[in-house]
């Protein structure tokens, strides 16, 4: 009896350590898709159901947190519009027409299935906690809540691969359950600096049948750039960080 | 025992075959179409040193007048009740992309026909250089539009700005010659961002 009592003991120590350390595993995913610091190229094509299609091609610049900073170089109608996003805060700066004003994280400045939470992402553990982590196969399943009100989702559940801790799919949702867009990550590619990471995110959505968008990703690499990017003032000077 | 080579196959095995083939060319086109479909080439992204863009807009209008309105009196003193106007607009805009400055100018051109007979504008819009010292201060000259506040319509605080024309605010307007100087600075803290916007104008009487 003892004996019985000795090794439920040593299971109940032991238990914690086996257990999945959800907010491990998310920093984990957020580190593995882009440094926190980093430059990268996209472009988004969004897909109407008639087949045609809208291309986007945009540069990205983002510093620590919650500092995200987006031009647009491509089409010609919309280049050197700018976004930036400071926190839970966004504005869209169009050249010729006025001061940036402000925008919303559900709007799209580029219309299709992404939003402007999806163009310039924060890092996925400033916006939200993991409220259960359970294995399934050869995936973590992680299911979380957003930290306040002001983030575009209500619940992301992410199927995030175990070997490379990178995300396969991402299901969105709002507070009331509905699926709102399911996001997949496809195309593993090495950008070089130790950063291997899927280059292709497709999303569709219930909401908008029919129409799917697409990410491409390139030249994503670690760079510093000073805080006063970062700022309303700079919006029509981002170019000037482009080599 | 069944042969391998086309001599010895039987009709559903040459089938089976030209429906793999099939299938095999199939996917190759699919996949190139797919590699097509999403393809992302470092052309796209490359800086340019010259940038050249602009645009042509051809505009027909059939207004109806109230020749008794306080406008209509004063824009058409012969009390016109219909105007038929055409327009004609031509903008360029170039750039010249040097590592620490950028040249630019851009150009209007419009032609207008209508019953009061026809009327061009040619003019510089803006056009000048902008010079980064550093990533704080930047010196800019030239004929500058200066886009302060973010009224749709009319802004209190747009000082140095040309009135806005109320059927199209969001048109391109003439800027001023000016020359200025902007100072931007991130601090930590409650107040994040300070920025300094220095112009100098040339005026004249008369």
């Amino acid at each position: 009896m003892s004996r019985i009592l000795l090794l439920l003991a040593a299971w109940l120590i032991a238990a914690p350590a086996w257990a999945i350390d959800g907010a491990a595993i998310l920093r984990q995913v957020d580190r593995n898709l882009e440094p926190e610091s980093y430059e990268m190229y996209r472009k988004l094509i969004n897909i109407e159901p008639d087949g045609r299609k809208k291309e986007f091609v945009l540069y990205s610049v983002k510093k620590g947190r919650d500092k995200v900073a987006a031009l647009f170089l491509a089409p010609a109608s919309e280049k050197g519009r700018a976004t930036l996003r400071l926190g839970d805060n966004m504005w869209l700066y169009i050249p010729g027409v006025g001061k940036p004003v402000r925008i919303t994280s559900l709007q799209s400045v580029i219309g299709g299935v992404f939003n402007n939470a999806d163009i310039l992402r924060l890092d996925y553990t400033e916006e939200y906690a993991v409220e259960l982590a359970k294995e399934e196969g050869g995936d973590y399943i992680l299911e979380l809540k957003a930290k306040t009100g002001d983030v575009a989702y209500d619940r992301l559940k992410m199927r995030v691969d175990k070997k490379t801790v990178l995300p396969r799919v991402i299901e969105a949702s709002a507070a009331s359950g509905m699926l709102i867009k399911t996001l997949t990550f496809k195309d593993m590619k090495d950008f070089g600096g130790g950063i291997r990471r899927p280059a292709t995110v497709e999303t569709d959505s219930p909401v908008f049948q029919g129409y799917k968008s697409v990410m491409l990703f390139s030249q994503l690499k670690r760079r510093e750039v000073p805080d006063e990017v970062f700022t309303q003032n700079w919006l029509s000077r981002l170019e000037e960080l482009r080599k | 025992m069944r042969g391998h080579g086309a001599r010895g196959a039987t009709y559903p095995d040459l089938v089976g075959c030209a429906a793999r083939t099939a299938l095999l060319a199939l996917a190759l086109i699919a996949t190139h179409a797919s590699a097509e479909e999403y393809s992302f080439e470092l052309s796209e992204i490359a800086k340019k040193t010259f940038e050249f863009s602009g645009y042509a807009e051809a505009k027909q209008e059939a207004l109806t007048l109230r020749p008794d309105s306080v406008l209509g009196r004063i824009n058409f003193p012969g009390g016109r009740e219909h105007l038929d106007r055409s327009t004609g607009t031509l903008e360029l805009a170039g750039a010249w992309n040097l590592p620490e400055a950028v040249i630019n100018l851009r150009t209007h051109s419009e032609f207008v026909h209508d019953q009061a007979g026809p009327s061009q504008i040619n003019r510089i819009q803006e056009g000048g250089v902008r010079w980064a010292l550093n990533r704080e201060f930047s010196l800019d000259a030239g004929k500058r539009v200066q886009r302060w506040g973010k009224g749709y319509a009319w802004n209190p605080v747009g000082f140095v700005e040309r009135p806005k024309d109320p059927n199209d605010p969001q048109t391109s307007r003439e800027g001023y010659v000016m020359a200025g100087a902007e100072w931007v600075k991130s601090l930590d803290g409650p107040l994040s961002t300070v920025s300094l916007t220095a112009l100098a104008l040339p005026t004249h009487d008369g």
